[in-house]
């Protein structure tokens, strides 16, 4: 192809985009209910995943003290618990500390703060607080801290409790993530089957005009160029229409999502706009991608012949 | 020119379209290959542009093989023919001038040579100020001239025109058939499909008779008779 015909197929394709425009416009919809779908399928996951990791987040290894133990033993255990493989963060909290914390978060029950009162000394002891950079991590953590050389300051490690639930969670986080792929895959099967047809009729409603062009002497490439800068402009176009519908969609969702997720940290409008560049190039990359390989395919078939 | 060397088309067993066909045209000739429908003419003017392949035989057509040419070679050997069909076969998004400057784009050629030749074209077939018209807004006999001006626009050393005039009325016949008489005298070798008896009566040039796929009768001034 020479070099000075790009300029020439690029006006191509934008005239025919242009002259076929109710054909171009019913197949740039098409393609922007397609994006619309993975967008949906994409938010679904962040919201999936958000509520996934706020329960996980709340797991974690409660570590007891013994009475008698120093305050330089203390901070000992604390560096070597943080050494432990798997090990996130360790909190210290001192029996003072779960008092005043334990007194806020009952503050408006009158029973507790009144059982409060009766005792002299306090009745909490100090607590680590361990959590673990993945939920898989917590038994062989615990498993550690039952070795003899912790035994010395550790009176009790409360965390068979939750096992069962953790098992528990890890499992159905892990099901729902398959099944979550799954589904994915086969809503974005369907998408790129109605998409790739949609673009198979446009062109073979202008099949005829194909073979004139071959008649007259273009080259496939001189045919098949134009078609696919017109598949091109359905992506970006497409693109552009579903994050204009997407971003308004996302500010009037988002803080009802939020409600109905209080306290799972769940911010889309956020999240969104500090992913802006990614979700907009990820949008225009698949638009345009299915554009182009769906024109490259379709139009194979009338240059074969 | 032209040369078909025992050419033979088989469809099917039951569809044998030419049989031991032998032609030779020379360069500046008009020939009307004449003969009812079914006769082969179409299929005559499919082996000499490589729309179709002989099942036997060799067609030659300006130097070129069609029997051993390939897929990449095709384009090439279409930009040295100018093809008229019965059917015009314009590209109906793009107006008359885009039509004739598509023929040329096709093979490369420079914007300003296009923007010069373009017009020229169009004034020589009389639709200078129809230029910017889609083919829908064409009459029958605009169309057909403007596929006339395109199939012409490479200055090709041959023209095919496979009935040109079968949708056409009579004042719009004796245009077109006037125009490729001019054509012709200019030089271009002309092949004429038609089942117009007195267009190719009154052109009184050499006619080829076509009849079941086998030539019947070849007459340097020849008619068309039934």
């Amino acid at each position: 192809m020479p070099f000075f015909s790009l300029p020439r197929i690029l006006k191509m394709g934008v005239l025919n985009f242009w002259r076929n425009i109710w054909l171009s416009l019913a197949t740039t919809l098409v393609m922007v209910l397609t994006l619309l779908s993975f967008s949906i399928l994409l938010i679904l996951n962040l919201i999936g995943n958000a509520a996934v990791n706020n329960i996980k987040a709340k797991i974690d290894i409660t570590i007891y003290l013994k009475s008698n133990i120093s305050e330089e033993q203390i901070v000992g255990l604390g560096k070597n618990i943080k050494e432990i493989n798997g090990v996130s963060q360790v909190e210290y909290i001192s029996s003072g500390k779960a008092l005043e914390n334990f007194r806020q978060k009952h503050q408006d029950n009158r029973v507790i703060a009144d059982i409060l009162k009766e005792f002299t000394d306090n009745p909490l002891e100090p607590v680590f607080i361990v959590k673990a950079e993945k939920t898989e991590d917590y038994p062989a953590i615990v498993k550690t801290l039952e070795e003899a050389r912790y035994q010395e300051s550790i009176r009790k490690v409360n965390y068979k409790d939750n096992q069962a639930m953790i098992s528990r969670i890890t499992a159905t986080a892990n099901s729902l993530a398959n099944v979550g792929m799954i589904v994915s895959a086969i809503f974005a099967t369907i998408a790129v089957l109605v998409m790739f047809n949609t673009i198979r009729l446009t062109i073979y409603s202008r099949s005829q005009e194909i073979e004139i062009m071959k008649i007259v002497g273009a080259t496939n490439w001189y045919v098949r160029w134009p078609m696919i800068i017109e598949g091109i402009l359905y992506g970006l176009i497409a693109a552009i229409i579903s994050l204009v519908i997407l971003y308004p969609a996302m500010q009037i969702i988002s803080p009802k999502i939020e409600t109905y997720f209080q306290g799972y940290g769940l911010n889309l409008t956020q999240y969104f706009s500090a992913h802006l560049f990614q979700i907009i190039g990820l949008q225009v990359l698949v638009a345009v991608s299915l554009g182009v390989i769906s024109s490259t395919i379709a139009i194979g078939k009338y240059l074969r012949r | 020119m032209i040369d078909l060397k025992n050419v033979t088309k088989i469809y099917n067993q039951n569809s044998t379209a030419l049989d031991q066909v032998n032609l030779f045209v020379k360069k500046g000739e008009f020939v009307s290959v004449v003969g009812a429908s079914g006769a082969g003419k179409s299929t005559l003017m499919k082996l000499l542009i490589a729309e179709e392949k002989p099942t036997g035989g060799q067609v030659i057509v300006d130097k070129w093989c069609v029997n051993d040419l390939k897929n990449r070679q095709l384009p090439r050997f279409r930009r040295n023919i100018g093809v008229v069909f019965q059917n015009y076969r314009l590209l109906p998004k793009k107006t008359a001038a885009e039509n004739l400057a598509f023929a040329m784009e096709v093979s490369g050629s420079p914007r300003d040579e296009i923007a010069e030749c373009v017009p020229q074209m169009l004034d020589i077939v009389g639709l200078k100020d129809k230029y910017d018209r889609f083919p829908i807004q064409l009459s029958g006999g605009e169309q057909q001239r403007i596929a006339i001006a395109r199939a012409l626009i490479h200055e090709p050393a041959l023209l095919i025109a496979d009935e040109p005039t079968g949708n056409l009325d009579t004042f719009a016949t004796w245009d077109i058939i006037k125009l490729l008489l001019k054509i012709n005298e200019l030089g271009t070798t002309v092949v004429l499909a038609s089942h117009d008896r007195e267009a190719v009566n009154a052109i009184n040039k050499r006619v080829v008779t076509l009849e079941k796929g086998v030539i019947i009768r070849d007459q340097e001034k020849g008619k068309y008779m039934i």
